[in-house]
């Protein structure tokens, strides 16, 4: 009895031991990200997506030559969108290589690329390309619509339908508006969204 | 002697006794407790510790992240001297920090990449944009990883920057405040456990004191003291177990008083009765003996008649007699006159006083020279039941053989066998040989002799300190052996 007793006793003190000092966790969600700020303001830059090596989503900010307007003038330009969508088929440029960072588009020369507004859905783009879009990889595709979303609007939040001549992929997004979820996936447009988005991008005269 | 028994008797109980139980069940509720109490404040004090520290450098670390200006793709050497910045303003200790961007990877140190940091919280990172911290324990050392996204501004919305920031802080301090509080609830409980043993050992001594009283007390009432009381002090239930025991020792003091009176009345009784009838016994064996005389010369009817009373008077004053014998032995009255005599002379005197010397009836295997200190008389009784008894329910010859037995194989005895050449004693019979008024022939409900000549046997042989024992014998017959204890000379008084 007593030894079973000590066996007991030795036991549950190295149960107490075992369980001292500092343990490992699991990953614990803690909070919000970070808001940094980004040179060229949004005011002086482009905002081209490239690819990264694991392969993520990952802006990079040029400088734009032309003041497109004052930060909190939105707008659909016609004009930002075409050298946005040049500049994203052209490619990383060298030092964007070294980050790490490629393209998932075909090379150049991509083919042209034409820009126009939705006549039947205010605050949607439609990209017109001459070549197939229905086989770009998935990649490709969300670099298309994330980067003609930010030259459109300054909040990324313009609907992009991109069509080829084999068809169109469904319409997409970059990203909320609210921030919640600024995950650049693909996503159909919520009415909520569509309703939000049409006043804002109005039509310039 | 009821010492040396009780010492012989203690190491044994006192192992797994009352006391080693009481106060291993104490220490163990104590153990228990003090372990429970020291582990749940423990935790509790371990983990505020833990996430106080952890809650301050998740927010100060994005804090710090916020003051950030950065351009995409980020500019190596710029981003590193703002590391070192954020590096050094670590809380609430200083902490190591890593960036990654792409294929960038930048860090305060000296090394771009920390070895801390596991993918599962960069998969985290990458998954979603929120922060978010784990706790790792690297060669034994913990630290505290935490990783934060940075996203920028776009207009009304945040957009991901695909950079991604971690804070790398080691936690040896909390470390070192988690091992103090394990000390000190180890140097609490062990002077708790020190201090439970004291009620533990009160206690047991308070259970275990009436315990052996009535232990004591049992032990007395067992050896005859019917008058043994225990103390009853308390109203617990060893209280009440004492009170229990004294109120059954108490009834049984009487019912044993009520018995032994009882019995002592019939003993009183038959004695009485045996010493009013030899009286008029002897007044009528002397008439009988005269009429004896006479019976030549009365008609044949009338001294048969005569005879047959005179023969059953005879046996009726020996039935008296024997009747006597046996309530002196009841009343303890019978007394012993030892006397040293020559065995072999006294059981020749014996046969040869009751006419048992044809040796077609008696064979006497005596040999000289055996000298004991027996009653004489009561040796007689002895002799003569047990050849008288071999001679009527038996068949002649008797064999009476008698040897000292040397103290090498037993206590020095002196050993008398006497033998017929009967048939034997039947199984059933055998346990109830010396029963008073016994009869191993029911039929023969008239027996020669009083039925109490075996039982006076027994008596006497007790009586010697002696042992008397029948048996059946290999040849057939019955054998009853007699055992005394052969004194040497002086040794009894």
């Amino acid at each position: 009895m007593r030894r079973a007793l000590g066996r007991a006793l030795a036991a549950s003190a190295a149960l107490l031991l075992a369980g001292c000092g500092v343990q490992g966790t699991g990953v614990v969600e803690a909070g919000g990200p970070a808001t940094v700020n980004v040179y060229p303001d949004e005011a002086h830059r482009l905002l081209l997506f490239f690819v990264g090596p694991e392969r993520q989503l990952v802006p990079v900010a040029r400088s734009a030559d032309t003041n497109f307007g004052g930060p909190e003038e939105l707008h659909i330009s016609q004009e930002a969108i075409g050298k946005s969508l040049a500049a994203l088929a052209a490619g990383p440029l060298p030092h964007e290589q070294e980050a790490g960072l490629e393209s998932a588009l075909p090379p150049p020369p991509v083919g042209a690329l034409r820009v126009t507004r939705s006549a039947e859905f205010p605050g949607r783009v439609e990209i017109r390309a001459s070549f197939s879009v229905r086989r770009l990889p998935e990649h490709a595709v969300l670099q298309l619509v994330c980067t003609t979303a930010y030259a459109a609007d300054t909040s990324g939040a313009v609907e992009v339908l991109l069509i080829g001549p084999d068809g169109g992929v469904p319409a997409s997004r970059c990203a909320e508006e609210d921030g919640a979820d600024a995950r650049p996936t693909p996503q159909v447009a919520e009415p909520d969204d569509l309703r939000q988005t049409s006043g804002s991008p109005a039509p310039r005269p | 002697m009821s010492d040396t028994r009780e010492a012989a008797g203690s190491p044994t109980r006192a192992r797994f006794g009352l006391r080693t139980r009481l106060v291993l069940a104490f220490l163990l509720v104590a153990a228990v407790s003090a372990g429970t109490t020291a582990t749940l404040t423990y935790r509790e004090a371990r983990n505020a510790i833990l996430e106080q520290t952890q809650n301050t450098a998740v927010s100060s670390f994005r804090d710090q992240v916020a003051n950030l200006a950065v351009g995409l793709p980020v500019d190596g050497a710029h981003l590193q001297r703002e590391l070192r910045r954020i590096a050094g303003r670590g809380k609430p200790r200083a902490w190591y920090v890593f960036a990654e961007y792409g294929s960038v990877r930048v860090s305060s140190t000296s090394s771009p990449v920390s070895t801390v940091i596991t993918p599962e919280l960069r998969r985290a990172a990458h998954a979603d944009p929120r922060g978010s911290f784990q706790r790792v324990v690297k060669g034994g050392d913990p630290y505290l990883t935490i990783a934060v996204p940075a996203v920028f501004a776009t207009g009304h919305s945040f957009q991901s920057s695909g950079l991604t920031l971690y804070a790398v802080m080691p936690l040896n301090d909390e470390e070192a405040n988690v091992r103090a509080m394990v000390t000190a609830a180890r140097d609490g409980a062990v002077p708790g456990l020190a201090v439970a043993l004291v009620p533990a050992l009160l206690s047991a001594r308070s259970v275990l004191r009436p315990v052996r009283e009535l232990r004591l007390a049992a032990r007395s009432m067992g050896r005859g003291r019917l008058d043994t009381r225990i103390q009853a002090k308390g109203s617990d239930e060893l209280a009440d177990l004492a009170r229990t025991f004294n109120e059954s020792a108490g009834a049984l003091e009487r019912s044993v008083d009520e018995l032994q009176r009882a019995e002592s009345r019939a003993r009183r009784f038959a004695a009485d009765v045996s010493h009013e009838l030899r009286t008029p016994l002897a007044g009528m064996l002397a008439v009988t003996e005269l009429l004896d005389e006479d019976a030549g010369s009365l008609d044949r009817d009338t001294a048969a008649a005569i005879r047959l009373i005179s023969v059953e008077t005879g046996r009726l004053a020996v039935l008296v007699e024997d009747l006597m014998e046996i309530s002196r032995f009841d009343a303890r009255a019978a007394e012993l006159h030892l006397d040293e005599v020559d065995i072999a002379e006294t059981i020749r005197k014996t046969l040869h006083s009751r006419r048992w010397s044809d040796p077609a009836d008696v064979v006497a295997d005596l040999p000289d020279a055996i000298r004991a200190r027996v009653d004489p008389r009561r040796f007689d009784v002895i002799v003569a039941n047990l050849v008288g008894n071999a001679l009527r329910h038996g068949a002649a010859p008797v064999t009476v053989r008698v040897r000292a037995r040397t103290p090498g194989t037993g206590p020095a005895a002196l050993v008398m066998e006497v033998a017929d050449s009967g048939p034997g004693i039947s199984k059933e019979a055998m346990p109830h040989l010396f029963d008073r008024f016994y009869k191993a022939d029911a039929a023969r409900t008239r027996s020669e002799g009083s039925g109490l000549g075996l039982a006076i046997t027994l008596e006497n042989v007790r009586l010697h300190g002696g042992t008397v024992r029948a048996a059946n014998a290999a040849g057939g017959g019955a054998v009853f052996t007699v055992e005394l204890p052969l004194t040497t000379e002086g040794a009894t008084s």
